[in-house]
């Protein structure tokens, strides 16, 4: 796990795609199967708390992107699955257009300042 | 789209926090579990696993806190801390806050009291069930006058036996009787009632019970039911009242009951029992208020077409108790009774609302002008990260504030007016039932209009100044050319809005002091200042003969003219510029249009007319 120092603080939205994203890639996940697949996808150690997804969690739910239901997990325990709509992926599709668009031209202006 | 429905949820949680908190802390509780899981296959100890969970997690409160704030609008921690914000900064300027709280409670009251005197006088003013439903039977003549207003008993059981649209109907009428108790004599309002009347009205009585069919039977016991407020006044509210006997015009008659304050069917004092019938040798002198219940669903329409119906074929067999253009007219009992009161009534709140108005616009000018002066505080408070939907909120708590404070000041003026109201309120186009008083329904009103008031003058200033920060926080002097003509502006125009709903009030206010002064200065062709009426009532068997009757007017008059001081005295059937009979004379010579209108009072010289002598006032 990460110590508080190296957590960087994510950039305001962000959470929401990435989420969105891991549940299109992953199919119905609860938020602790989440936030395992995050650090187990990340390099470097993810930079969240994971009680921080639940905010995400609810905005994407009010928003109808993603729908929570109450199932069992393997090991026999209640969690709440939450699996991506179909609004859901229209909107991963635009908003990870949006991110490309915005990491292209940070970069660019990066690579232009060094 | 989905903007809108995460505004409406974030909305519903605001209001309904509970299901979604307690979903929260059973999902936050199965991750920490499974986190813990997890850490235990790896091999910690059961205590670690659960430390190392928590850790992982982060502060369990901080994210139900983020989830709060994702959630719903804001949490009751914000609205605390805005609402202590707010009243620290009202506190500060404790002239601004007093006046702007002292002009919403003008406004709030006075929109309060008049509320609710439509609410006690339009809307609910009789304590009978089904109120709504009560209609009034009267034939008019062709120029809409009252024909009839008590209608004969054959007439009135023609229009009951044969219309279908009333659930149950009722016969009253009211007639001064002499009475006679242990306690004294005197003159009372007795209303004759069907028998039905009391269950009609469904009121309970205070004491004892109210009379039934059978104390209408031919041989029962007489029976009478006494108004509260003449148990209070004639009887010293004695609780032994009940089973007492009164004498009424020679009968003696039980008191069988007393009914509670607000009862007053036909303002009588008593009422009794008397069953309506055809065959009756007086039937065609006796004479009923036809009021009735439609029947759940039935209208006012039905009703009417089915009178209509009965009517004409009454009219077919005494054409002359219907001349041409009269008509048989259906009316609720509120209309009835209040009449064109109503428009009185709306007129009034109009100009009350007229004036909250006024009052809104002035503390919203207020507020703009104070904007101004903070600049510098929302600059600041912009600048350390304060969202534009939080300043505005802020603002608007503080607004909220003015508006609580207005509107429980508004209250207390309400209940200050009301109770002088009350005594001052005229009888004349309002229901004796009416009570008037402060309760929940104008308590609820009171605050709905502090709610509306708070958004027509808080909501748009807090715009302004959230929107006015982005460009001072931009310009390094604080002041923007723009943003600044526009308040201007806006400040102008509610000057603007202001004088001209006052000029308007005014001009209502002008006129009603120019009807008032003309009705003061009336000429009613006598001079009331110095006169002096009386009325005398003969109980029965008492001065029965027009010789009697002119001996002891005679007698009265000369002894009253003999009284020093008294310029002269005068015996008539009706006080001065009142009572008599209505008519239209005709000057022979003189076309129509040229003769004037005006009162003329024919008086018998010295003698009582016969027909008036039992009842009227002679003064």
């Amino acid at each position: 796990m990460a110590s508080e120092a190296e957590r960087v603080e994510l950039l305001q939205g962000t959470l929401d795609l990435i989420v969105l994203r891991a549940l299109a890639t992953m199919g119905p996940q609860h938020a602790y199967g989440l936030a395992a697949r995050l650090e187990q996808v990340a390099d470097h150690p993810f930079p969240l708390n994971q009680g921080t997804l639940y905010a995400a969690l609810v905005r994407l739910e009010q928003r109808g992107w993603i729908k929570g239901s109450w199932q069992r997990t393997e090991t026999s325990r209640d969690a709440k699955y939450y699996a991506i709509s179909r609004a859901g992926t229209r909107a991963l599709n635009k908003q990870t257009e949006r991110w490309r668009r915005l990491v292209s031209f940070v970069d660019k202006l990066l690579l232009d300042e060094s | 789209m989905s903007a809108l429905r995460r505004a409406l949820l974030r909305l519903y949680h605001v209001v309904r926090p509970g299901r979604a908190e307690r979903q929260l802390t059973r999902e936050i509780e199965a991750h920490l579990a499974l986190l813990e899981e997890d850490f235990r296959r790896k091999g910690r100890s059961p205590a670690d696993a659960r430390a190392a969970a928590r850790r992982a997690f982060g502060g369990v409160e901080q994210a139900k806190e983020l989830y709060r704030d994702a959630r719903s609008f804001m949490t009751l921690d914000d609205l605390r801390r805005d609402i202590g914000y707010a009243a620290r900064t009202l506190r500060r300027t404790p002239g601004f806050t007093a006046v702007a709280i002292v002009t919403l409670t003008l406004g709030i009251g006075s929109v309060a009291v008049i509320y609710s005197v439509i609410h006690n006088v339009l809307l609910e003013p009789f304590p009978y069930p089904h109120s709504r439903r009560m209609v009034d039977v009267v034939v008019r003549d062709a120029s809409n006058n009252i024909l009839r207003g008590a209608l004969p008993v054959p007439e009135f059981l023609d229009y009951q036996e044969q219309a279908t649209a009333f659930e149950d109907v009722i016969g009253t009428n009211v007639e001064p009787m002499h009475f006679l108790t242990d306690a004294g004599a005197g003159r009372l309002n007795v209303a004759w009632m069907t028998p039905n009347g009391f269950a009609f009205l469904g009121v309970r009585p205070l004491l004892g019970r109210v009379f039934g069919p059978a104390d209408a039977a031919p041989g029962a016991p007489l029976v009478a039911v006494m108004k509260h407020r003449t148990w209070m006044t004639l009887f010293g509210a004695d609780p032994a009242i009940v089973g007492q006997s009164i004498t009424l015009n020679g009968e003696p008659r039980t008191i069988i009951g007393v009914m509670p304050p607000r009862f007053e069917w036909h303002v009588a004092d008593l009422w009794i029992p008397g069953s309506l019938n055809r065959t009756d040798s007086a039937a065609d002198q006796t004479f009923r208020w036809f009021q009735a219940r439609l029947k759940p669903g039935g209208t006012l329409k039905e009703a009417q077409a089915q009178l209509d119906v009965i009517a004409v074929r009454r009219a077919g067999e005494r054409p002359r108790d219907y001349p041409q253009g009269s008509f048989v007219q259906v009316i609720t009992v509120i209309d009835w009774v209040v009449g064109r009161f109503r428009g009185v009534l709306y007129t009034l709140f109009a100009a009350v609302g007229l004036l909250l108005l006024i009052a809104c616009c002035n503390v919203m000018n207020m507020l703009l002008a104070r904007a101004t002066a903070r600049e510098r505080e929302i600059a600041v408070r912009a600048a350390l990260g304060a969202s534009r939907g939080r300043i505005v909120r802020q603002l608007v708590v503080e607004s909220a504030l003015l508006a609580i404070g207005g509107g429980i000041g508004g209250c207390l003026l309400a209940y200050g007016g009301i109770n002088a109201l009350a005594r001052l309120m005229p009888r004349q186009g309002v229901p004796w039932e009416t009570e008037l008083r402060l309760d929940q329904p104008v308590l609820l009103f009171a605050l709905a209009t502090a709610a509306a008031a708070t958004l027509v003058f808080g909501l748009f200033p807090a715009l302004q100044s959230a929107r006015r920060e982005l460009v001072a926080g931009t310009n390094a002097g604080g002041r923007s050319g723009t943003a600044h003509r526009q308040q201007r502006r806006m400040r102008s125009s509610l000057v603007v809005a202001e004088v001209a709903l006052s000029i308007v009030l005014l001009l209502g206010a002008g006129l009603l002091m120019r009807s008032f002064l003309k009705l003061a200065t009336v000429d009613l062709g006598i001079d009331p200042g110095s006169l002096v009426t009386a009325g005398v009532w003969f109980p029965p068997g008492h001065l029965e003969s027009d010789a009697e009757r002119q001996r002891f007017a005679h007698a009265v008059r000369d002894r009253l003219a003999g009284i020093p001081g008294v310029e002269s005295a005068a015996v008539s059937t009706g006080a001065a510029a009142f009572g008599g009979m209505r008519t239209a004379v005709r000057v022979p010579g003189v076309p129509l249009e040229e003769q004037p209108s005006g009162i003329v009072q024919f008086a018998a010289r010295d003698s009582l007319a016969r027909s008036d002598c039992g009842s009227s006032p002679a003064g």
